[in-house]
């Protein structure tokens, strides 16, 4: 009975790949500066934190939890680390230990709330994120902590590919392990079993509380991690760091096609490409000096574009 | 009505991308008539209604003519302006609301009072509590919604079709979640319907329902019309010959097992209110029914045997080699698999592939030793060995399950309890909504796995299909075990008694 299949979806399915195509295509016109290899690197360098909340973020979103403290998880794990170093002589790999030990704690708090009281998710990870906060604010007394100490990390290159710095060996490390357990993995499909309809997940017996929580534990890890990569690529704590970047993170992931109601995404090209259009549209604008005001409303612009495309692709799934 | 109502079709044609779901379809109907629509899961009987609802629209060429007069639906809106009303299968309900707030809701503007802001919530009281009568029907009107049975609320549905002025009215399954009761009362309504000169399309796959209550029948296959007759000019065989072709004989049912191989023993269960103090045991290979109205507490003693429901008493025994073991209630559904009712909301993951739903349920066996990496080649494999056993229509196993039909989403479904292949199967209600093939198709591997040891559970509302299906049923009401018949002595009568009693 089927002719020809024809699948709208396999054009979506590239459609972030092509936004980025877009993204490079304008800029390198509007400017030589643009796609340089040097360019390429400091940007993903340093957006290595966005990327990587992103997957924190990316890890909620697929068990249909739309987690607000990731950013606030990856500052306080950054400031914890910051004043192990900074005020207590703290060895590097201990504090940044400890700043994600804390973050992966958190991740756990909020699993408690969620799934076992049965919380409302979005609220609390939101008080959690107010409270985490404060609390930050409160062990770094409220002031900027310089880290010279950590600079040769943040130098440390590798020549012979142009100075790639090898710390972000890390994040590429982190996307593509994240993908892999996703997609290949039963804790991955079971990820997306969650997500997809929890009444089911649980009829066939998988323990949908178990595989919540390590998803939102996960996901406190990873922002933990993304804490620490921060106060690396800054060379100090400042008390704005990553602020509003739970939304930054939330958006970049639907940007990549995965479902704010969970089920379905993932990380490569998902997650990475999507946090990768919002970075590209940052530096494109700041090389060819448009007002940095101009950032967030160009990424909002895209955010509606890639919410229709998204729409489209649902769509399509769901008339066929 | 004034004037005579006709409705005509020409030629109805829907091309989906890479599928003709209906091809030149044409049938009409006059005033005062009952319509059936009849075919196989996958026939096009729903995307004919939705045409119609105005929720599709057909390929060119296509005529809709009502009163003479061509017209085209293009939403649902243009619909109901046309006198056109769609009854849902799944009963379309706003929960949150009253009734007569739900009967009027697809018009709210026309209900304000006159030079002011606010609704006139008396007169939509008195407008309400009308149509209700007129459809005797006695629900109070300011009766929140939730609080209704099934069959209640498809009356305030029906209330809301003729509220809008609708004068052809499409009734797709009307009777799959209501009670024996509430489907005579709907039949009743119907009749009603009829004299009063409506057009009535009813779909359904109760094929004696269609027989009880159509004038004529159109039947469709894989997008073609195979038939269009007067009732009073075919028997159910040549129906359902139309309808697939050929006839699936259903399999004899031996029953045949040792009389000692008990597998589960059930001690005086009671829960909070239901079940009360019911006891019985589950032999290897066993299919055993559970029958009673709606409302007897049969889905209560499903939840609270797979400790979905708290348990107030009794005791769960379980067969784990060789010895009868209590185990406690919470840790029974790690052994056993429940087939659930309602497939769309609780039975298959609408977003995820065939394949991905059938192994979903046993994804350890398709992990590599060590890190547990998933072997998609194998996964596809055995997918493809049971959508072949249980005859899944679909291009591929790649297939979102959301693209399937009805019937062919509850084939996957059983794929995957079959996958995992547990001792213990519980089914609540498992051929409902599939069509007679499919119905055929289910049966007999309930059949062929049963003979292979495995024990089911079959909670069924359909009489025929639970005394074709099992080996011996028991009979709740009022959340008692009320009576027990075995396979020989199946007979409507046997099976109310006990409930009558």
């Amino acid at each position: 009975m089927r002719i020809n299949k024809f699948k709208l979806e396999n054009i979506f399915q590239y459609s972030t790949y092509i936004v980025l195509a877009l993204i490079f295509i304008i800029f390198a016109i509007g400017s030589d500066k643009f796609f340089t290899l040097k360019n390429m690197y400091t940007t993903i360098f340093n957006g290595g934190p966005l990327i990587l909340i992103t997957c924190a973020v990316t890890f909620a979103l697929l068990v249909g939890v739309i987690d607000l403290s990731v950013g606030a998880m990856g500052y306080v794990s950054g400031c914890l680390a910051g004043v192990l170093i900074k005020n207590f002589d703290t060895p590097i790999a201990l504090a940044f230990l400890a700043g994600i030990a804390l973050a992966t704690f958190i991740g756990w708090v909020n699993s408690l709330f969620i799934v076992k009281f049965k919380m409302n998710s979005m609220l609390v990870t939101m008080g959690m994120m107010l409270i985490i906060r404060a609390v930050a604010k409160i062990i770094t007394d409220d002031k900027t902590i310089s880290l010279f100490s950590l600079s040769f990390l943040r130098q440390a290159k590798i020549k012979a590919l142009g100075g790639f710095p090898i710390l972000l060996l890390v994040v590429f490390f982190i996307v593509i392990v994240s993908n892999v357990v996703l997609k290949r993995t039963p804790f991955g499909r079971k990820l997306l079993a969650v997500g997809s309809n929890e009444k089911v997940a649980k009829n066939i017996g998988i323990n949908t509380d178990r595989i919540k929580s390590a998803a939102l534990i996960i996901t406190g890890a990873l922002s933990g991690i993304a804490g620490c990569f921060w106060i690396v690529t800054l060379g100090s704590v400042v008390v704005t760091g990553l602020m509003s970047y739970e939304f930054l993170a939330i958006a970049a992931a639907v940007l990549g096609g995965v479902s704010l109601l969970g089920g379905r995404g993932s990380f490569y090209p998902g997650s990475f490409i999507g946090a990768l259009i919002l970075l590209f549209i940052a530096s494109g604008m700041a090389i060819m000096g448009i007002s940095p005001y101009g950032i967030p409303f160009v990424r909002g612009i895209i955010i509606f574009i890639a919410m229709y495309v998204d729409s489209l692709r649902y769509k399509s799934i769901m008339n066929s | 009505m004034e004037n005579k109502l006709t409705f005509q079709l020409n030629n109805i044609s829907m091309t989906f991308p890479g599928v003709k779901a209906l091809n030149n379809v044409s049938f009409s109907a006059k005033q005062g008539e009952v319509l059936g629509l009849v075919g196989v899961n996958g026939a096009g009987k729903s995307t004919m209604m939705n045409i119609l609802g105005g929720l599709l629209q057909p390929d060119k060429g296509s005529e809709i003519i009502i009163n003479g007069e061509k017209v085209k639906i293009k939403n649902p809106r243009v619909a109901e302006d046309l006198g056109i009303a769609f009854i849902q299968q799944e009963v379309a309900a706003f929960e949150t609301m009253n009734v007569y707030e739900n009967v009027l809701a697809s018009d709210f503007e026309k209900w304000r009072k006159k030079g002011s802001l606010f609704l006139n919530k008396k007169a939509m009281k008195v407008e309400v509590a009308k149509h209700l009568a007129a459809l005797d029907c006695h629900i109070d009107v300011e009766a929140p919604t939730h609080s209704l049975t099934v069959g209640e609320k498809q009356m305030v549905q029906i209330a809301r079709a003729l509220s809008q002025g609708g004068q052809i009215l499409l009734f797709d399954e009307p009777t799959a979640s209501l009670s024996e009761h509430e489907t005579q009362k709907l039949f009743e309504i119907i009749n009603n319907l009829r004299s009063q000169g409506y057009i009535i399309f009813y779909i359904s796959h109760y094929l004696d329902e269609i027989f009880k209550m159509c004038d004529s029948v159109v039947v469709l296959r894989d997008g073609q019309k195979t038939g269009e007759v007067p009732i009073s000019e075919i028997n159910k065989e040549k129906l359902v010959d139309m309808m697939i072709g050929h006839f699936i004989e259903t399999a004899e049912r031996k029953v045949a097992r040792d009389k000692d191989d008990v597998i589960l023993r059930v001690e005086n269960i009671t829960g909070v209110k239901y079940p009360k103090n019911i006891s019985f045991d589950l032999h290897k290979g066993e299919i055993l029914g559970v029958w009673g109205l709606l409302g007897s507490g049969r889905s209560e003693l499903f939840n609270t045997l797979l400790g979905f429901d708290k348990m107030v008493e009794g005791k769960i025994l379980l067969n784990q080699d060789g010895e009868l073991e209590e185990i406690i209630q919470k840790n029974l559904y790690k052994h056993v698999g429940y087939l659930t009712e309602g497939r769309h909301y609780n039975g298959v993951f609408l977003d995820m592939t065939i394949a991905e739903n059938i192994t979903s349920s046993d994804l350890e066996r398709f992990a590599s030793k060590g890190i547990g990496i998933l072997n998609n080649k194998k996964e596809k494999e055995e997918s493809r060995k049971y959508m072949k056993q249980v005859n899944v229509k679909a291009v591929d196993e790649n297939m979102i399950v959301s693209e399937l039909s009805g019937g062919n989403q509850q084939k996957v479904i059983i794929s995957k309890w079959m996958l995992k292949d547990p001792d213990i199967l519980f089914m609540d209600e498992p051929t409902k909504g599939v069509d007679v093939g499919a119905k055929a198709e289910i049966q007999n591997l309930i059949f062929d796995r049963s003979e292979k040891g495995v024990s089911f559970v079959v909670v069924s509302s359909e009489l025929e299909e639970i005394m074709n299906l099992c080996d011996r049923i028991i009979v709740i009401a009022e959340g008692k075990l009320v009576g027990e018949v075995n396979r020989d002595d199946f007979s409507t009568e046997a099976l109310m008694a006990g409930i009558v009693k």
